[in-house]
């Protein structure tokens, strides 16, 4: 097999990973909402809810079989600034939906609170979105070098490939 | 799928009901955003939801509009305790993150159930009623 070949093999076994845990994403996602279903039917189903839940662990052991090593701190990061833009909303909730007191004028001390709870909210996410690698990534195009081959730059070429190749093979390696 | 619990209700007062929740979600939205202008579409929704709820009352009593509001807060409540990012999936017997030590998963939900079904009742219980005018 050519250089050429096998760059490209691997090439598109990182996009059929991609899309393999974009897939199981996606039933895992469908699993949570068949279980958050279940939990505001009038008559609760512990026994399917036990089921669902073993069915969405089972889906994340396996997203995570697949990821790179260095995906779990990332992840560390991701739930810690999830936990917190949580609790934040828990908090607006608490300022805004009291019992008896549902949707309240905004009073100058309530909007001013509720400011500062959306500006915290907002820093969290943008905190979210320089995390690197996050999981939409798996979604973004794949910036592959050109092979169309130009005589004057083969040798360059080449060596592109050469490193292209020693990534992607690493990558595979540490199972990416 | 908080329509559910008003599976047995009269069809309008569900409508009822999901016209109030769909401007209560609005108003929490607008709520959660920071950029300009906000705060007048949170008080121009609170406006709506105030004449929509003068009406009921006017036709109802207010007994409706209270009904209505606890199975909002129930629902909203019940996805809260499972909103963790975490854990999307808790083990019913964990500690939910805002209760005291001594309340589980399964204990906030089965209360909030609950209540929930409590307020599907009591809205129930207004589908008899002949509508005035």
């Amino acid at each position: 097999m050519s250089m050429k070949d096998r760059y490209y093999l691997l090439a598109d076994q990182v996009a059929s990973f991609r899309e393999d845990i974009q897939e199981l994403r996606l039933q895992q996602e469908a699993v949570v909402q068949q279980l958050h279903r279940l939990l505001v039917v009038r008559e609760f189903d512990a026994e399917g809810y036990k089921s669902l839940r073993k069915q969405y662990h089972e889906i994340q052991k396996d997203i995570e079989a697949r990821l790179p090593s260095t995906a779990a701190h990332v992840k560390e990061q991701v739930t810690e600034h999830e936990r917190a833009t949580r609790e934040i909303a828990q908090a607006r909730v608490q300022l805004l939906l009291s019992k008896g007191n549902e949707f309240p004028p905004l009073t100058a001390d309530r909007l001013e609170k509720l400011q500062e709870l959306n500006q915290q909210s907002l820093a969290h996410r943008q905190a979210l979105q320089n995390l690197s690698p996050r999981e939409p990534e798996l979604k973004a195009p794949q910036h592959l070098p050109k092979l169309a081959v130009n005589s004057g730059d083969l040798q360059k070429m080449v060596r592109d490939l050469q490193y292209g190749v020693q990534g992607l093979v690493q990558a595979l390696d540490r199972g990416l | 799928m908080e329509l559910e619990f008003l599976r047995d209700v009269d069809p309008a007062l569900q409508q009822l009901y999901l016209e109030r929740a769909t401007l209560q979600d609005r108003m929490l939205e607008a709520a959660t955003r920071t950029t300009p202008g906000w705060d007048a579409e949170y008080e121009e929704l609170r406006r709506q939801l105030g004449q929509l709820d003068a009406r009921v009352i006017a036709e109802q009593g207010p007994e409706l509009i209270v009904a209505l509001n606890d199975l909002y807060l129930a629902v909203l409540e019940i996805q809260i305790v499972l909103f963790d990012p975490a854990d999307p999936v808790p083990d019913l017997d964990r500690e939910p993150m805002l209760k005291g030590p001594r309340s589980t998963v399964r204990a906030e939900l089965t209360g909030l159930s609950a209540a929930a079904r409590q307020a599907a009742n009591q809205i129930q219980s207004f589908a008899c009623v002949p509508q005035r005018g």
